[in-house]
């Protein structure tokens, strides 16, 4: 069981301050989804947590010790932040077998993680026929090499396709289940969530935000999807009842911001009204992570 | 051996009593050297270099030694200063080895494998150096091989250590070539940068500071390559009967009446080089000078009388690109020169007491 620690974390460079006072804590056994705006300080904190950068303050632990303190590093923590850390010229199994030797992991690995990333048949090509997203498989197995206890990921899903995305996330959720921790980076806020179950949101290098997926996102208001009969007579009941009403172009349904199905399906009953449709729409996860960084800034303003 | 570089001496220690298990740290770096020559071999840049150090070195030998006549003095003077010819090749292998890490971002992930900064490095410097040795030495041990069928008449043969050094020590010169290299790539981490610093140095910077006036000289003997050309280049002679040794262990070989040639006079030279052969005079000193005419001293224009090549760095040819060697002396006879260096032939090594004593 091996827990991230960040404490105090902060880096400047000059006069901008990348990471500022990040304290947060990246537990086993689930996967966590590491998400702020491009320039949030996500790379930075990551550069830090693996010993790229060093911290102007703070520390950043892994199982209790920094990374330079580590043993064997690459066979504790697993890492992908750059798909284009590679030699063009260089095959994909010869990459990972120096990376192997550096790292002190047996040479089998190398065709195992070839294997499950579906490298496998590319394996002796250089790498500068991979597309993207072939890279960022083999980064991927790179960081799989050592069968480490922490997975570091920075926006691994950028460049695969969706099979591969699938695959990303339903290997990262094994990952987690078998005791592993698990931190991914993303701007893709809906992938995150489909993946993460817990989050950790950060904005101008500060911290957002952090618990399970549903709290972070589910405290916020949510959109009513209702269809009435009567759509006229059960608009102005809902803005009788205080509620904002907006029209879909083109269709008979209405939305109806920041209320609940309940209070919806009261008011309808209420007045007698019968309804067609009556759905939670969630509030899109774009949408609430603009709520939570603008927030922040309000904080930060005032 | 190469693994107790960049460990400490306790280390190293403990790794040679062979009792006692490698550490952990000896472990590591064996590691890295691993990954290193993995990383050196699986790449074409390398191999393209290594074949263009053996196909120079070998074409050239067999070229210079397709020459050699059965009457010249020494073919090893002719051939054993090519093997510094393809170090500006060797050191484009190194940099590349060195900057490539910088320029695709794998030094950081060798970083991620190994959370140390000089360990890395420092087993990159011993790989290249490894991998150059090699390369000189098939290199040289080919041409020499070649050179000895293009040449069948010459006496090629190992004789002696002065004919070894100048063919494997090729290897010693390329591994030093090699890891100046990479220390430049590491320093500049950008390849265009690391390449144009180096090739400036061999080609310009070098000839310039040796060639400059009054301090050149001083300079010269620290350069580098210069030392490493010096280090291949076979130069004794041929026994001779005009060549006899002083007690200083200068060797004086002195031409029929019109000139003077002499060792050199710093002790730093006098065991690398001396004039091959019959020091017949520099075909560019033109006809014999009269009585009164300026002469030229010269110990070391002896290059064109082997019959050899000419190296491109370190060696000299001729009086307006050695100044150190030579010195021109006006009205005066070049017998009563002649006498004058046998009269102070123990002293010879201070070029400024001859001349003073010239005035």
């Amino acid at each position: 069981m091996t827990t991230i620690e960040l404490t105090g974390l902060t880096k400047r460079f000059g006069e901008k301050l990348a990471v500022d006072g990040l304290t947060a804590t990246v537990r086993p056994g689930a996967v966590t989804g590491f998400l702020g705006p491009n320039g949030s300080g996500k790379t930075t904190t990551m550069r830090m947590l693996l010993g790229l950068d060093a911290p102007t303050a703070g520390t950043a632990r892994i199982g209790g010790r920094t990374y330079a303190e580590l043993t064997d590093p690459m066979r504790t923590v697993g890492a992908l932040l750059d798909p284009s850390w590679m030699h063009p010229n260089r095959s994909a199994r010869a990459h990972l077998r120096w990376t192997a030797a550096a790292a002190g992991i047996p040479c089998a690995r190398v065709d195992a993680v070839l294997e499950l990333v579906g490298l496998a048949p590319v394996a002796g090509k250089p790498v500068r026929m991979f597309s993207l997203g072939m890279r960022q498989r083999l980064a991927l197995a790179g960081a799989l090499l050592g069968e480490p206890e922490v997975l570091v990921l920075d926006e691994p899903a950028n460049g695969l396709d969706p099979a591969g995305i699938v695959w990303l996330r339903g290997h990262l959720q094994r990952q987690a289940a078998e005791g592993r921790t698990v931190l991914v980076s993303s701007h893709l806020l809906a992938e995150t969530a489909l993946t993460a179950t817990e989050l950790l949101v950060i904005g101008n290098g500060r911290l957002l935000a952090q618990g399970p997926t549903a709290e972070v996102l589910g405290g916020r208001a949510r959109t009513v999807r209702v269809q009435a009969a009567a759509p006229e007579a059960f608009t102005a009941a809902l803005r009788a009842a205080g509620h904002t009403v907006r029209g879909l172009p083109g269709e008979r349904a209405v939305l109806v911001p920041e209320a609940t199905t309940a209070q919806v399906g009261e008011i309808a009953a209420r007045h007698g009204l019968a309804l067609l449709e009556l759905t939670a729409q969630p509030a899109s996860l774009e949408e609430t992570f603009m709520e939570l960084t603008t927030d922040a800034a309000a904080e930060v303003a005032s | 051996m190469t693994a107790v570089i960049g460990v400490t001496p306790g280390d190293a220690q403990r790794m040679a009593s062979a009792s006692a298990p490698p550490t952990g740290r000896v472990r590591r770096f064996v590691r890295l050297l691993a990954a290193e020559r993995i990383k050196l071999l699986s790449t074409r840049s390398p191999w393209w270099c290594g074949a263009i150090v053996v196909a120079l070195l070998v074409g050239l030998t067999a070229l210079a030694a397709w020459f050699i006549e059965p009457g010249d003095g020494s073919p090893w003077w002719s051939i054993s200063g090519i093997g510094t010819l393809p170090t500006a090749v060797v050191a484009v292998l190194g940099a590349l080895a060195a900057t490539g890490e910088y320029r695709t971002g794998t030094v950081r992930t060798t970083f991620l494998a190994t959370p140390g900064r000089v360990c890395p490095l420092v087993a990159k410097a011993v790989v290249l150096a490894v991998a150059a040795a090699v390369l000189g030495w098939i290199a040289s041990f080919a041409a020499w091989g070649l050179a000895r069928v293009v040449a069948p008449q010459a006496d090629l043969a190992l004789a002696g250590s002065a004919q070894w050094r100048a063919v494997a020590g090729v290897g010693a010169v390329y591994a030093v070539v090699a890891v100046l290299a990479v220390a430049v790539g590491i320093a500049l981490r950008h390849t265009g940068g690391a390449i144009t610093l180096l090739m400036a140095w061999i080609f310009a910077g070098e000839p310039v500071l040796a060639t400059l006036p009054r301090v050149g000289t001083d300079i010269a003997i620290w350069l580098p390559m210069r030392n490493l050309t010096r280090f291949l280049v076979v130069g004794v002679a041929e026994p001779d009967p005009r060549v006899r040794s002083s007690a200083s262990g200068s060797t004086s070989v002195r031409g029929p009446r019109w000139g003077v040639r002499r060792r050199s006079r710093s002790s730093f030279w006098r065991s690398r080089s001396g004039c091959p052969g019959g020091a017949t005079p520099d075909h560019r000193s033109g006809p014999l000078p009269d009585r009164g005419t300026p002469i030229t001293l010269c110990d070391r224009r002896c290059s064109r009388s082997g019959g050899g090549v000419t190296p491109p760095f370190g060696r000299p040819t001729g009086a307006d690109e050695d100044p150190y060697r030579n010195a021109r002396v006006g009205r005066i006879t070049s017998s009563q020169v002649g006498k004058m260096t046998d009269d102070h032939a123990p002293h010879w090594a201070e070029r400024e007491d001859f001349l003073t004593h010239l005035e």
